[in-house]
């Protein structure tokens, strides 16, 4: 159990769209679009779905892009005590000093992938699939114990890109 | 007044606790049995074999008699030592290992049984007619074990927690305590372990204050853990620590949990573990009322304790002096001074004016009652002395824990001015200080008397191994100490061999006629300090001993209350009774009611990637065996992937969704390993390939409709005609966008509508409504089970068991001829053809066929096979089932019995082709 307070906020992550780079460079072909970096070659695109043609057309043949939100959740945790929570059945050294704000990590917790961003100094998001959900939250609150100040939960039906776009009409 | 009591009475004594249904009280900070002293009690336990009368011998972990059960309920926890509990308000304890109680134990008729239970009685016990073993074994189960463990479930929770730092310091006496601040002060990160509830280590045993207190650690930057020991020191400076937040059997903070178990992986690590003392060898040296002198002076100046009014000390060492000094000063009468050595040391020499000292003396024999100790009598040069005592404070020199040392890979040193091992070289960045390199007082040469009663002379306390028990186990052939250990059980349990481990080496060495070192030394295994089972498990308990997934449509499938089917991590429907249904007559008619009318079942565990890039069928050739590159743009087909070794690794369908872009899909229970088997082919034998692999299993919830109602339904969910078998289109349902793929696993006519997971909802809600109107039902596992074994279709784990290939699965003809795949090459091994091999066929029989019955001739006959998975029909009567049989497919209307000895049912069955149902395939083409 931890000493410090944290708060987490769980919900559906959005808009992200998964990018493989074969060739070429992120920052020009993905300009300003939030990004985390989790594989040498592999980024997530965060809210990038409404801008997935316009990526596509820029990517060609570097790469290749594909939704992934529809069954990805980000727990955001802020608070003093969210480095000690995530060593709770956590792997990583979260309570590194370089581990700070625009790191990332893919490690596990309580058995469960997950990437890890520091956001903040208080605050990182953790993405983790869905189906994970109940287990990880209900991991998080028996690890916090009373000083989890609130866990909301918004795992709700929403609006995510995907890859049911139509054919093209030259592939038919 | 005689036995322990409190110095200066038991003022202060705040705390409420039971000792055998008997109410004491204890001062906060007394260790179970500093309260039990202080209350006068001498005989705390029995022991293990022969049921003696057992007292308190050491203050810490290396307790080896005063071993209780404490706590109530799914609380208790047996064999705790009392010197490793501190009493809290309400704390229950009892002994244990005594019927029908403590003062009076009908085991101790074991004393009398004693020539009969030496060494290795219990291994004697098997020769002889096994019908002589039957009765013995009720006698040794009954009488085997310490404290009955609990039967209730623990309402407590553990944790595991992880932790990282420069230096992690074991031990925090005073040597621990400078290692650590040193190195805090420079800006590290130091972790400091105590498995005690201060710090202060040895110093606590002679009264001093620690060299910082805890405050001062904390505010140099030290992270203090007390009540954690080190369990063990694995690879990679890679350290276990449990922690202990509440007292066994005390109930912790609403929330809290009750223990800790650290992962500790460390820069650096400093063992400051200390020393152990020894205990001397000699007859009655088991008795309540013989202490190791260091705990006597801790019970003194630690909890203000005197254990013992009129005190004998025997030693062969300075360090007992002290003790002596401890004794006087609180009022007690050191009686004698027992030294081993034969000139007088300085210390010795300056006692000589406070204390009858005795030079090349040692202790003989005690005498007491079940309670007490009542008198010493001791070899004095020439003479035989009796001493009234109710106390023998005794110290046989100081061991060195090593054990982490030891487990870290690190060497042992001998030293013969110690008679112990000492901290050799090390394998990994770990450094041993203090007592636990062997700073230690030196001891007299070990004494070359023979015991008088070997019988009687304990060295192992715990485990009730004597002097003589070694003899015998010598005596009978056992040479090297792993076996002897065994044999003895020395050194076992609990107790690890903390206090007895020397002595035991010392006297094999003096049977073998060879220096301890030659005598050898058993391994030092972890955890060489008990831990619980729940700090063990942690958080992996009941419902927890594995993560739960849950399907992106659990929350309708609850709705349906449906029964539920653990598969892998998730839990997935099984089935949707109505009321009045069992799981049979539910799935019977969920499953007609996708052969008569439509169905929908939930798939959307089914393993799926995104194959995206230039060279995406390319990469796709390499993983399955089919054809690839030729498949059409909106087009799909069924596909099988073989190991390297070609036998089948999971099977699937690929989708051509755009002239560079697939959609993978394979079986739920492999999707783990098809990522992981997609990654090594691209990053190992492919790693030039241009393409993309993007795991989509919960990108895409899935819902397949099934049924020849199937058609009509989606017609008019989509607002259009859905596609061809193997087709595959987009469209919009319920205002979700969704993508629809045209194939069947059940053998009608079906679709995989799949949507993005937090979107498919209002999809299943559509399919369902709309499937209900036309006579169908939502199907569960059970009905998609019969559906596809009626069809013919193998899973991956049944009929695919790992020793199948495709030609067992009669899906040969399906492989590439030209090769190029993954395992393709295997194919040739002439193995993979004989005659003889497992193939699948189908079987059917009138009656139930038992899912796992072995084939064979007749009763008796070797085994040809066995039955994979079985259902009954699900429009007619009768049983079908799928298996591999040997020639299997040569074998086609011969009549075989199924026999399941485990389920105890033999059937005559038929063997048939694998395809029971629509063989042609018309029922799923529109």
């Amino acid at each position: 159990m931890i000493d410090e307070a944290v708060h987490i906020a769980v919900a559906p992550a959005g808009d992200v769209v998964l990018l493989d780079l074969w060739s070429g460079d992120v920052d020009s072909l993905c300009g300003d679009i939030p990004r985390l970096r989790v594989e040498p070659r592999r980024w997530w695109l965060l809210g990038a779905g409404d801008r997935l043609e316009a990526l596509e057309a820029r990517i060609a043949d570097h790469g290749a892009l594909a939704p992934i939100g529809g069954g990805l959740v980000r727990a955001t945790i802020t608070g003093p005590g969210w480095r000690s929570l995530l060593m709770i059945a956590g792997l990583f050294d979260a309570e590194h000093p370089g581990f700070t704000t625009g790191s990332t990590v893919s490690t596990m917790i309580h058995h469960i992938a997950v990437r890890i961003a520091v956001t903040t100094p208080e605050a990182c998001d953790v993405y983790f699939t869905a189906s994970f959900a109940p287990a990880l939250i209900e991991h998080w609150s028996q690890a916090a114990g009373p000083h989890c100040v609130a866990i909301e939960e918004r795992i709700m039906p929403m609006v995510a890109v995907s890859d049911l776009r139509p054919i093209h009409p030259e592939d038919a | 007044m005689s036995g322990p009591a409190r110095i200066g009475g038991n003022d202060g004594a705040s705390l409420g606790f039971t000792f055998d249904g008997v109410e004491y009280r204890a001062r906060p900070g007394d260790t179970l049995a500093a309260a039990l002293l202080a209350n006068g009690i001498g005989r705390v336990a029995r022991s293990f074999k022969y049921h003696r009368p057992r007292g308190i011998m050491a203050a810490g972990v290396e307790e080896p008699n005063a071993l209780v059960t404490v706590g109530i309920g799914g609380r208790t926890e047996p064999n705790t030592r009392a010197t490793d509990i501190f009493v809290y308000d309400g704390l229950v304890a009892r002994s244990q290992n005594r019927w029908p109680s403590l003062a009076f134990d009908v085991g101790a008729i074991n004393g009398l049984l004693a020539p009969f239970l030496a060494a290795g009685f219990y291994y004697k016990t098997f020769f002889g007619p096994p019908k002589r073993w039957m009765l013995y074994e009720k006698f040794i189960r009954k009488a085997a074990g310490l404290g009955p463990a609990p039967t209730e479930a623990d309402p407590d929770h553990y944790e595991h927690r992880s932790a990282f730092c420069d230096l992690l310091v074991v031990g925090a006496g005073p040597a621990g305590i400078a290692a650590a601040l040193t190195c805090a002060r420079t800006g590290e990160r130091v972790i400091l372990v105590e498995q005690d509830r201060i710090v202060g280590g040895s110093a606590l045993a002679d009264g001093a204050s620690p060299t910082a207190d805890a405050d001062t650690l904390r505010k140099a930057g030290v992270r203090l853990l007390t009540r954690t020991t080190a369990s063990g020191l694995w690879d990679d400076n890679f350290v276990t620590l449990a922690e202990r937040l509440t007292e066994p059997g005390q109930a912790p903070p609403p929330g809290h949990p009750a223990q800790r178990l650290w992962q500790i992986r460390a820069e650096r690590i400093v063992l400051a573990t200390g020393a152990f003392e020894r205990p001397l060898t000699f007859a009655g040296n088991d008795r309540p009322g013989v202490m190791l002198s260091q705990a006597v002076r801790t019970y003194i100046h630690r909890f203000g304790v005197l254990p013992g009014q009129r005190v004998v000390i025997a030693t062969n060492n300075d360090d007992a002096y002290a003790t002596a000094d401890a004794v006087a000063e609180a009022g007690g009468t050191v009686v004698a001074i027992l030294d081993e050595r034969a000139e007088f040391s300085d210390v010795a020499h300056a006692a000589k004016s406070r204390f009858q000292v005795h030079t090349n003396s040692l202790p003989l024999s005690t005498k007491g009652d079940a309670h007490h100790l009542k008198s010493v009598e001791a070899d004095i040069w020439t003479e035989r002395v009796t001493f009234d005592a109710d106390l023998l404070a005794v110290s046989g020199g100081f061991t060195p824990a090593v054990h982490l040392h030891s487990q870290a890979g690190g060497a042992l040193d001998w030293r013969a001015d110690l008679q112990a091992f000492v901290p050799g070289a090390s394998r990994q960045a770990v450094v041993s200080i203090g007592a636990a390199a062997g700073e230690v007082e030196p001891i007299a040469p070990p004494s070359t008397t023979p015991l008088a009663h070997p019988k009687s002379s304990f060295i192992d306390y715990q485990n009730d191994v004597t002097a003589a028990d070694i003899d015998l186990a010598w005596r009978e052939g056992y040479r090297s100490v792993e076996h002897v250990k065994r044999y003895t059980t020395l050194g076992m349990a609990t107790d690890q061999g903390k206090t007895s481990n020397m002595a035991a080496l010392a006297r094999l060495a003096g049977a073998a006629g060879v220096d301890i070192p030659q005598a050898g030394l058993t391994r030092f295994r972890a955890p060489f300090t008990p831990l619980t089972l729940g700090a063990m498990a942690g958080p992996d308990a009941g419902g927890h001993i594995a993560p739960s997934r849950r399907l992106a449509l659990h929350d309708r499938h609850m709705k349906l209350a449906p029964l539920w089917q653990p598969l892998g991590y998730w839990h997935r429907p099984r089935a949707y009774p109505l009321a009045g249904e069992n799981l049979h007559q539910a799935a019977k008619r969920e499953a007609r009611a996708v052969r008569a009318a439509a169905g929908i079942v939930d798939v959307s565990t089914l393993a799926k990637f995104i194959v995206a890039g230039p060279d995406a069928a390319a990469f796709l050739e390499l993983i399955c065996a089919t054809g690839i590159a030729k498949l059409a743009v909106g087009r799909g087909r069924y596909t099988i992937m073989l190991r390297e070794d070609g036998m089948v690794m999971d099977d699937g369908t690929v989708w051509r969704l755009a002239e560079t872009r697939y959609l993978l899909t394979s079986s739920t229970g492999g999707a783990d390993r098809m990522e992981a088997h997609l990654s090594y082919v691209h990053r190992v034998l492919a790693p030039t390939l241009r393409v993309s692999i993007i795991p989509q299993q919960e990108q895409l919830a899935g819902i397949a409709l099934a049924g020849p109602f199937a058609t009509e339904i989606l017609t008019g969910l989509i607002g259009a005609v859905p596609p061809a078998h193997m087709g595959l289109t987009n469209a919009t349902l319920a205002r979700v966008p969704v993508l629809i793929l045209a194939a069947s696993y059940s053998g009608e006519r079906s679709f995989e509508v799949y949507a993005p997971g937090f979107e498919a909802g209002p999809v299943w809600d559509a399919l369902e409504a709309a499937v209900r109107a036309r006579g169908g039902y939502p199907y569960g596992l059970e009905a998609l089970d019969s559906l596809r074994i009626e069809k013919g279709h193998v899973v991956i784990g049944a009929e695919a068991e790992g020793r199948t290939t495709a030609d067992d699965l009669g899906m040969g003809r399906m492989q590439r001829k030209a090769g190029g795949f993954v395992g393709a090459q295997a194919l040739s091994r002439p193995a993979l053809s004989a005659p003889g091999r497992m193939q699948l066929v189908g079987v059917e029989a009138a009656n139930p066929i038992p899912e796992g019955a072995m084939l064979i001739a007749r009763d008796g006959a070797p085994v040809e096979g066995h039955v994979t998975s079985s259902t009954a029909r699900v429009l007619g009567d009768g049983s079908v089932a799928l298996a591999l049989l040997a020639n299997g497919r040569e074998r086609i209307g011969e009549t075989i019995l199924a026999s399941s000895p485990t389920r105890g049912r033999q059937v005559r069955v038929t063997i048939t082709d694998p395809v029971f149902y629509d063989p042609d395939g018309a029922r799923y083409r529109d």
